[in-house]
């Protein structure tokens, strides 16, 4: 593990405690045949501000990892920090973008009621509420969408939907799993640059699950490679590239480039490396 | 689109349907004139012709003043004691299916605990028993409601129960990561996703209230729909007892065509949200 990283958006020092401490987290499932390990120790930090990608090969626990630091599993050993906390469940200042936009949303509300739905019984008044949510789908540009539903949109539209539910509690921390894995490539590109858009303009934390290498260079300021599961981190990769990021020429830099057979070649060394020592399913 | 628009074309599609229903009414015609022809030729006692039937049943049930709606006394006499008791039961046994299978849905050790009972329960044909019924209750309309009551509680119950069970995963980890208030997740999230499930109980209910209102009628009663088709038959009164016959088939698709629009109304989402189901704006 590189402990020099360049992390532009942390603060100044004094007040280095991370905004997310993932310490020797492992998650391990019941079976019939004993515990199966899914995660064997997670170590990383993410600070205020960043853009963090979690990329690894598939079946590596990259889901589970992502809900046991969301609070939405409980974790086997290990400790998840936020601000310094540890975290025992789902809390406010943590929200979730799924990969099934098609299920995470609910399809008997509108989309101005799904996004409203997490800002409901906290004291909000009626008119700050109404004025966060259009906000927030102004930010995604889907303010003329408000009273549809989400099963009237398209898949790309549905998933700026979840991303406006999720800026809608304005969030320290927005954790994202595998946000665009089930839209087509055009699409996926225009919500790459909408979500740094976003996270330009609203200064949140961004922890973004992947399994795409390009996906998690272009976006991020760092990237953490995690092996084939029970999963360890195999590497944590500062990512230099200049922002604003642009699809076609932060594309073609040699860094870019660099980076991602950088990564390509850590999550191919994991896989062949498990897939030789046997381990059996 | 919105929502005035919505509504809207929600009746156009119900004319539509409509429409298509009355095409294929000429089958039904076509049936009644071959009885009218058969029942002329063979003059049987028991099957008169339709238009007997006809006449028998407006003089029955549709010979009362304009002030009354036309409906007669009969009406008045065995129509509505009928009514009663099925709104009664079925009511009773919506209202206890649905709060009772969102109970044991919710909390598993309730629903382990209940589940051989109401499947027992779910086994016992109601119609045997009625003359338990009978001893318990007596010749009265509580008997005639119990029995309804008890015949509609378990596809309610089970349906409802199936709907909370089968809540989609996604969403309530959604609807988890949104740390929702109990009240706003019942109302919002638990009752709106099992409502197609509780739907499909209640359709199913209906029918057999129906059923079980007739029989327990037959069996025992002093006024009632089927109180008065074994009075006519005691009374060779043919054509009468086809016309409370008749009568009967009209409130079941009454009650299916009221089912059909609520379900148009409040489970639009439900047929829209099936795979390419967003309609085309």
């Amino acid at each position: 593990m590189n402990p020099v990283t360049i992390q532009p958006h942390q603060p100044g020092p004094g007040t280095d405690t991370p905004m997310l401490a993932v310490q020797e987290l492992g998650k391990s499932y019941p079976s019939r045949k004993g515990d199966v390990l899914a995660v064997r120790s997670i170590d990383f930090a993410v600070h205020a501000g960043q853009f963090v990608s979690v990329v690894g090969p598939s079946g590596c626990g990259k889901t589970t990892l992502m809900m046991c630091i969301a609070g939405l599993l409980p974790i086997t050993t290990g400790n998840v920090m936020f601000r310094g906390e540890r975290m025992s469940g789902p809390r406010d200042g943590v929200a979730v973008v799924f990969q099934d936009y098609s299920r995470s949303l609910f399809p008997w509300l509108t989309v101005e009621k799904n996004v409203a739905l997490p800002l409901r019984d906290r004291g909000l008044p009626r008119t700050e509420i109404r004025d966060r949510v259009r906000e927030s789908l102004e930010m995604v540009g889907l303010a003329h969408a408000a009273a549809l539903h989400p099963w009237q949109l398209s898949g790309g539209m549905q998933q700026r939907v979840a991303i406006a539910r999720g800026l809608a509690v304005r969030p320290e921390m927005l954790i994202m799993d595998e946000p665009f894995a089930s839209v087509d490539a055009q699409t996926r590109a225009s919500l790459e640059d909408l979500l740094l858009k976003v996270w330009a303009e609203t200064g949140t934390t961004v922890l973004f699950v992947t399994h795409d290498i390009d996906e998690a260079v272009y976006l991020s300021d760092r990237v953490v490679v995690l092996s084939q599961g029970p999963s360890v981190v195999v590497e944590d990769l500062p990512v230099e590239l200049d922002r604003p990021r642009d699809q076609i020429a932060t594309k073609q830099t040699a860094l870019f480039g660099e980076l991602r057979e950088n990564v390509y070649s850590l999550v191919m060394a994991s896989q062949r490396r498990t897939s030789l020592s046997g381990d059996p399913h | 689109m919105s929502d005035h628009g919505a509504k809207r074309s929600s009746l156009a599609a119900s004319a539509q349907a409509m429409g298509r229903g009355v095409q294929s009414l000429w089958l039904l015609a076509a049936l009644l004139v071959v009885w009218e022809i058969a029942a002329r030729l063979a003059g049987s006692l028991f099957v008169p012709p339709v238009s007997q039937i006809f006449v028998a049943f407006v003089d029955t049930w549709l010979s009362g003043s304009p002030s009354s709606l036309f409906l007669s006394d009969q009406f008045r006499v065995d129509v509505l004691p009928s009514l009663a008791r099925l709104g009664l039961g079925y009511g009773a046994a919506a209202a206890i299916g649905i709060s009772a299978g969102i109970l044991i849905g919710v909390w598993r050790p309730a629903g382990a605990f209940f589940n051989p009972l109401i499947r027992l329960g779910m086994s016992v044909p109601v119609t045997a028993l009625l003359p338990i019924a009978i001893v318990l209750f007596g010749i009265t309309s509580g008997m005639n409601v119990f029995l309804i009551a008890l015949g509609c509680l378990w596809p309610i119950l089970i349906n409802t129960y199936d709907g909370v069970r089968g809540l989609d995963r996604t969403v309530v980890t959604a609807a988890r990561s949104m740390r929702l208030t109990r009240r706003r997740y019942f109302l919002q999230v638990l009752l709106p996703g099992a409502s197609p499930a509780i739907f499909v109980g209640m359709r199913i209910s209906i029918g057999i209230a129906l059923v079980l209102m007739v029989i327990s009628e037959l069996y025992a009663a002093t006024a009632g729909l089927g109180f008065y088709i074994v009075s006519q038959q005691r009374l060779f009164r043919f054509p009468e007892l086809w016309a409370a016959i008749v009568l009967l088939a009209l409130l079941g698709i009454l009650f299916n065509a009221i089912f059909a629009v609520v379900e148009r109304v409040l489970l639009r989402w439900h047929r829209n949200v099936r795979p390419e189901g967003a309609e085309g704006h």
